[in-house]
């Protein structure tokens, strides 16, 4: 019992993550109608920003993590230039020029931050007994954190000007554009958003995990997988594909192998999808 | 919105332009690449030459293949790279640990490869366009998940070493310069095969699944069955080049067979043109160069790919095989002609 209790405390909070850098799919797929494949590398940027950061020892922890999300939306407004002629185009093009955008960002980060990943150390990522579980701190504070994250966002979609605008931009573009919203803006918004959100998500797993290079990669790949299973384009949907996929995965790991991990979530999201082609929430939530 | 399928090709006027006959450029060209493949192994002094020459070989194979399912059929495979792993380690396993004649082994790595394509193409009956695609991509990390962990049957990380050469008992294509014939042989087989697939009735209602899919389907067309079956074809190709990769040089390993192998193939596809015969040829072949002969730009030498990649799929999508239509060339013609 206790190995399980540990384990979903663990997949909950990677779920979290995954969640929200599944959100940050779903909501770019929304507005922009863009697959955005650059977004293992801009969770990367954010984090390794963040580390500098934090490790320089002049900014606490949570003055770091606002650094990496600030960070990650500069990114994302940058790549919004890129991609304005790619917005609802052919996904063929999509794929590659994210891919390739991808590769030309994980290229900076090697010229900026070298080969070596890099890792800090934080207490809040020793194990503390509770009753007789051990649960790791940070990962209840992501927890916390991705339930105030998600909150705020799905508030903001609601009940902001803002966030209506960009809910009539994923509704009908055409329509926005004649009722005077600015798409790019609004697509810029998105991908800001998202972005942040990576880069912040990246940042609080860090502590956890050695940060190199195929760390981007798996966290991302792994969103990618959630916002899938979740129904791609629908944000509630992401977020509850990344809390299945943590804990599954975390409770795969504890009683079957590690080794097989990726054939295990990869099997599982073709299961979904041969049994539900949209994915799993295709039609019970609202998109945005 | 719900994801949509990679309906919109914008290839769907290919075919309908009319060409005057092409008969003798075909000529031309066949008898261009005949002289070639007689005389470039003698002219390729260097060993390393010929080797760059034959992974181009290898490499269109496995973008002619990749050609078929999405280009003509419209179906995104991003696991290439995988069917070409099939059927590397299955020959490679074949030829060393079970110590099977090599063509036997060439055969069984084609037709687990076919499998394999057929195994993929099932899902197709209930997927489409982007759904589709994940599934793919999933098939290929899983792909190389297991060859990463079965580690009695691969070896994991470390590869097969030892995989005999290619030929039939005592006759064999041993090192670079005489590999450069089976490879080449293979090559323009394949590509025979696209030119002729292409004008075939199955070719056309291919073209006409990935176009409009309703009016296949309207037809009488068994659109499942045509989907498996590109499938089937583009795999079989990428097990052809796993096969002749694999002894060819010898020498296999994981990170050969991986995602960005895959993306790379299809990068290779679009920088050519997707849809065309040409395409495939060109871009493997422009990739490939740019890769081992820019390599003095060493760091930069990625960055400049992702670049070119972006600046391929934002600003000049033809391909290429389209570098003719675009504007910027047009405009020299005209200020050449005078005009």
């Amino acid at each position: 019992m206790h190995v399980f209790l540990e384990n979903l405390v663990a997949g909950l909070g990677m779920g979290g993550v995954y969640g929200l850098v599944a959100v940050g799919y779903s909501l770019v797929f929304c507005t922009m109608g863009l697959v955005n494949f650059t977004h293992p590398q801009v969770l990367l940027t954010g984090t390794f920003i963040g580390i500098v950061a934090y490790s320089s020892g002049w900014l606490p922890y949570p003055a770091a993590l606002v650094v990496a999300a600030g960070a990650g939306a500069l990114v994302g407004l940058l790549l919004e230039r890129v991609f304005r002629r790619l917005a609802r185009v052919d996904l063929t093009y999509m794929l590659v020029a994210t891919i390739g955008m991808g590769i030309v960002l994980e290229n900076v980060l090697l010229r900026v931050f070298g080969a070596e990943g890099r890792g800090i150390s934080y207490a809040g990522s020793k194990p503390v007994a509770v009753g007789g579980v051990l649960v790791v701190p940070q990962f209840v504070a992501i927890i916390v954190l991705t339930a105030a994250l998600a909150g705020a966002l799905m508030l903001a979609l609601k009940r902001t000007r803002t966030g209506l605008a960009l809910r009539v931009v994923a509704y009908d573009v055409e329509m926005a554009a004649a009722l005077g919203i600015p798409v790019n803006r609004m697509n810029a918004i998105s991908l800001a958003i998202a972005s942040a959100l990576a880069a912040a998500d990246g940042f609080v797993i860090a502590p956890l995990f050695y940060v190199d290079y195929v760390f981007g990669f798996s966290v991302g790949i792994k969103g990618f997988v959630a916002a899938v299973i979740g129904t791609y384009g629908n944000i509630p949907g992401a977020l509850l594909g990344g809390l299945i996929l943590g804990v599954l995965e975390n409770l795969s790991t504890a009683y079957l192998s590690s080794a097989y991990k990726p054939t295990l979530i990869f099997l599982f999201m073709l299961l979904v999808l041969l049994v539900r082609p949209g994915g799993l929430f295709g039609t019970r939530f609202r998109k945005i | 919105m719900q994801p949509s399928s990679g309906e919109t090709l914008s290839l769907a006027h290919e075919g309908l332009v009319v060409r005057p006959p092409r008969r003798w450029r075909l000529r031309i060209a066949v008898a261009v690449a005949a002289a070639l493949w007689l005389f470039l192994p003698v002219a390729l002094t260097n060993t390393y030459d010929v080797h760059v020459v034959n992974i181009i070989g290898i490499t269109i194979i496995l973008v002619i293949g990749l050609n078929v399912v999405w280009g003509f059929c419209g179906q995104i495979s991003l696991c290439q790279a995988a069917f070409f792993g099939i059927g590397a380690y299955i020959s490679a396993i074949c030829s060393t640990a079970l110590a099977l004649p090599v063509p036997v082994s060439m055969l069984l790595g084609v037709a687990g490869a076919a499998l394999g394509g057929a195994i993929l193409g099932v899902p197709s009956l209930r997927l489409s366009g982007f759904y589709l695609a994940i599934v793919t991509l999933g098939f290929g990390e899983i792909f190389n998940n297991l060859v990463f962990n079965l580690q009695h049957i691969t070896n994991g990380q470390g590869g097969i070493i030892g995989i005999p050469p290619l030929g039939v008992g005592g006759f064999r294509l041993k090192g670079e310069h005489q590999a450069f014939y089976a490879v080449w042989t293979a090559t323009a087989l394949a590509i025979a095969f696209s030119v002729i697939l292409k004008r075939t009735n199955v070719g056309r209602i291919f073209q006409t699944v990935r176009d409009n899919e309703a009016l296949a389907q309207a037809t009488g067309a068994n659109v499942f069955g045509l989907k498996v079956l590109a499938f089937v074809v583009s795999a079989v190709h990428g097990g052809l080049g796993g096969v002749i990769y694999a002894h060819m040089t010898g020498f296999i390993s994981p990170e050969s067979f991986s995602l960005p192998r895959s993306l790379g193939l299809f990068t290779m596809l679009l920088v050519g043109g997707i849809g065309t015969i040409g395409g495939p040829i060109l871009g493997a072949a422009a990739l490939i160069l740019v890769e081992e002969y820019l390599r003095f730009l060493q760091d930069y030498l990625v960055l400049v790919y992702g670049c070119l990649i972006v600046a391929c799929s934002v600003y000049f999508r033809g391909g290429l095989v389209r570098l003719g239509d675009t504007r910027v060339v047009a405009r020299g013609r005209q200020w050449f002609s005078g005009s």
